[in-house]
């Protein structure tokens, strides 16, 4: 049996946090929360979760900056991320491409449209026994 | 040719007068000559006759002196001799002509009556020159007889062969000149014949036997068709000089303007070469003139992208095309984007002359871009957040994923606050629209302060309650009125009077205040709250700005209820003002211009 994974939640919307809370929990996996960017990253190196699903617009430290700050660590240690986000402009399509094992997702999302993409992920990424 | 043959002419006439004044020359002196051989062969026969034995010669032997005479070699040149005896009277008489009866008597009685030697010159009354020489013969200190004799002065003729060698020399010389310039002028010419006259398109010139009147008149003719040619080509490039003055002048002058112009200008002509660059480029290059101008830009220009762009643009197909690319200098500033572009210029006939291409700061419009798309993600974000929440909560439910009583409440009222937030946040932005466009469709009213201040009190009032803040008002004697869109007004001022109350700690009070200034009533809402940082306060009117405290953020928002306000308040010839301390407090102030101003 796999050891349970941790997925961090970062939004600075209380309902968010907890709809997705309840709804990875239901799945099998551990939480953490974060009401800001600034949280998130500090939990991302202490905690080292295994997935990060991420607002984009967020006061101190927005979605954008925390995954050009968490990026390079996942050179090391890879994990999934998903952005949130209401709309992305244009201009900022470039640096998402540019980031590692990392995908969006537009509101209004499906819980289960999160946890399916979880899924998938870890799949693909599970070492062969 | 007349000129020619005038030429000539003159020529020959002055040969002819030159000879002839040379021949008149000879004549004279030749003339001179006799006359003097003359008067020396007269001076010395009187000097022989007049001798004293000549005295004896009157007894009768007389006729042995004149046959001397005759057989004198002057006897030709002689005259007559005749002496004289003491008594004047001719005695001896030697005239083998008579020509001594044509000497006029003046001569004679000059002759007889001097003592001395006599010698004058005198025409016959027959028109004949002769010089008589006269000397009396001395006899015993007495003069015994005079003697006279009279010789002819030699008729020179003109057409002597004396007179006529020199001249016929000359003459000769000069025609043998004459015929040797001639040969020589046509040995000299004889290349010429060679030269196709017509082939240079000089009219007029005529096949000839190729003598050298022919190439002397076709030479004239093409002569002056030269002159003429480069007559017209003097004329021409005086055009062109003062065309390309013009030009030079025209090309200055424009490029001044272009050095004016605040985007950069390149000019480059169809060598590659670049023709010209403006101030404005020059410094985004950090290039001079000097190194750019009449060279190829594949060399010069430093620039790659820019450079590249030239070069894709230059092996675009078609005319007239106009496309443009993003670029960057290193001199400027991160923040400033360019925008190149070029476009063909062609002449009449289609031909490309020159090419031009144009770099502009496209900064404020990359600005204003990112601005709107901001603003439009704001907008997105703020509508999709509850509809989200809406929509994760419900779906949760649908799937039968809550059982727990407790929670599906707890999930019900979710949806039901966050519907009223989608709604609110929904007028809100209609609000803003229509304040937004405020100065077209408000109908402004009389509106009395009063009314405004328990209206907005009456609207926050009960969360007030729940937060125990208490609200207090400070109003004048007589409440004032200002004139304007009553619900717009009202709306302004529960978003400041609201703020105040959320962002109050619980028990707090609140002051609202209304006073009058001048022309204006002073609306003032006055709290002890979380106050605001001091990097917050110059965006707090701006569209979705939400600041980043902890305290602020714990309070859901749209960042819209501030930018709402300060359109209102500007829709109103209003000020609004704010004096915010961290942990302090905030005070707002709002003027609005009075209502009895607007009555008069």
């Amino acid at each position: 049996m796999d050891k349970k994974k941790t997925i961090l939640i970062i939004d600075d919307d209380v309902h968010i946090r907890r709809i997705l809370e309840i709804k990875i929990k239901h799945n099998g996996y551990d939480t953490l929360t974060a009401k800001n960017g600034k949280q998130g990253l500090e939990i991302i190196q202490n905690q080292k979760p295994d997935a990060v699903i991420s607002d984009l617009n967020m006061p101190r430290l927005d979605g954008k900056e925390l995954c050009l700050l968490t990026n390079p660590l996942k050179k090391d240690r890879p994990f999934f991320t998903i952005i949130i986000t209401a709309r992305i402009n244009p201009y900022e399509q470039k640096w998402i491409d540019e980031m590692q094992d990392t995908i969006f997702m537009e509101k209004p999302f499906s819980p289960s449209k999160i946890v399916d993409a979880l899924a998938q992920y870890f799949e693909k990424t599970r070492p062969e026994s | 040719m007349k000129k020619t043959k005038f030429i000539i002419l003159l020529l020959f006439l002055l040969v002819i007068v030159g000879i002839v004044l040379i021949s008149y020359a000879q004549f004279k002196k030749e003339t001179l000559k006799d006359y003097r051989q003359t008067k020396e062969s007269g001076q010395s026969l009187i000097g022989m006759l007049s001798m004293p034995s000549t005295a004896s010669l009157l007894s009768g032997s007389g006729n042995f002196l004149f046959r001397e005479l005759s057989q004198n070699a002057l006897s030709n040149k002689i005259a007559y001799c005749i002496i004289h005896d003491a008594q004047r009277k001719p005695v001896l008489l030697f005239s083998p002509a008579n020509i001594d009866q044509q000497v006029p008597d003046i001569i004679i009685n000059k002759s007889l009556l001097e003592s001395g030697f006599i010698m004058q010159d005198f025409f016959t009354t027959d028109g004949r020159e002769l010089i008589e020489f006269a000397k009396p013969v001395f006899a015993d200190k007495k003069i015994a007889a005079v003697v006279r004799l009279g010789l002819k002065v030699p008729d020179n003729n003109f057409f002597t062969y004396e007179n006529l060698v020199l001249p016929s020399q000359i003459a000769f010389f000069i025609l043998l000149a004459l015929v040797f310039g001639y040969y020589w002028t046509i040995l000299s010419f004889k290349h010429l014949k060679t030269i196709k006259l017509a082939d240079v398109g000089t009219p007029g010139i005529k096949p000839g036997k190729g003598d050298v009147k022919d190439i002397i008149e076709n030479l004239e003719v093409y002569l002056s068709s030269v002159k003429e040619k480069t007559s017209e080509a003097e004329s021409r490039r005086q055009q062109l000089e003062s065309r390309l003055k013009i030009s030079q002048f025209e090309n200055k002058q424009f490029f001044n303007i272009f050095n004016a112009f605040d985007f950069g200008i390149l000019l480059i002509d169809n060598r590659e070469m670049v023709f010209f660059a403006n101030t404005y480029l020059l410094d985004l290059l950090g290039q001079s003139a000097e190194d750019l101008i009449n060279s190829s830009y594949d060399e010069v220009i430093e620039h790659e992208d820019l450079k590249a762009f030239i070069l894709q643009r230059s092996s675009a197909e078609g005319h007239l095309t106009s496309k443009h690319m993003n670029i960057t200098f290193e001199k400027t500033d991160p923040g400033q984007f360019f925008q190149a572009s070029s476009s063909n210029i062609t002449d009449a006939e289609g031909s490309l002359f020159i090419r031009l291409i144009m770099v502009v700061n496209i900064s404020r419009e990359k600005e204003s871009e990112k601005a709107q798309q901001d603003f439009i993600s704001h907008i997105a974000h703020e509508l999709r957040t509850p509809l989200t929440n809406i929509k994760a909560y419900n779906e949760m439910m649908m799937d039968g994923e809550i059982n727990n009583a407790e929670m599906q409440k707890e999930f019900f009222n979710t949806i039901n606050d966050e519907t009223n937030r989608l709604a609110k946040l929904i007028s809100s932005i209609l609000e803003l629209a229509e304040s937004e466009m405020g100065q077209l469709t408000i109908t402004k009213d009389m509106v009395k302060t009063d009314w405004l201040m328990e209206g907005c009190i009456e609207a926050v009032e009960a969360v007030a309650k729940e937060k125990n803040i208490t609200i207090e008002r400070q109003v004048p004697d007589n409440f004032p009125k200002v004139k304007g869109d009553k619900e717009m007004l009202k709306s302004a001022l529960i978003n400041i009077l609201g703020n105040a109350v959320k962002y109050s700690p619980e028990s707090a009070t609140i002051t609202f205040a209304i006073k009058e200034a001048d022309d204006m009533v002073v609306f003032e809402i006055n709290d002890t709250g979380f106050g605001m940082d001091e990097k917050d306060l110059p965006h707090i009117f701006e569209k979705f700005y939400r600041s980043e405290n902890e305290d602020v953020v714990e309070q859901t928002g749209s960042g819209l209820g501030l930018a709402i306000t300060a359109e209102i308040i500007k829709t109103h010839d209003g000020f609004i003002e704010v004096q915010s301390e961290l942990d302090k407090g905030s005070q707002f102030t709002i003027k609005i211009p009075k209502g009895d101003l607007f009555i008069g």
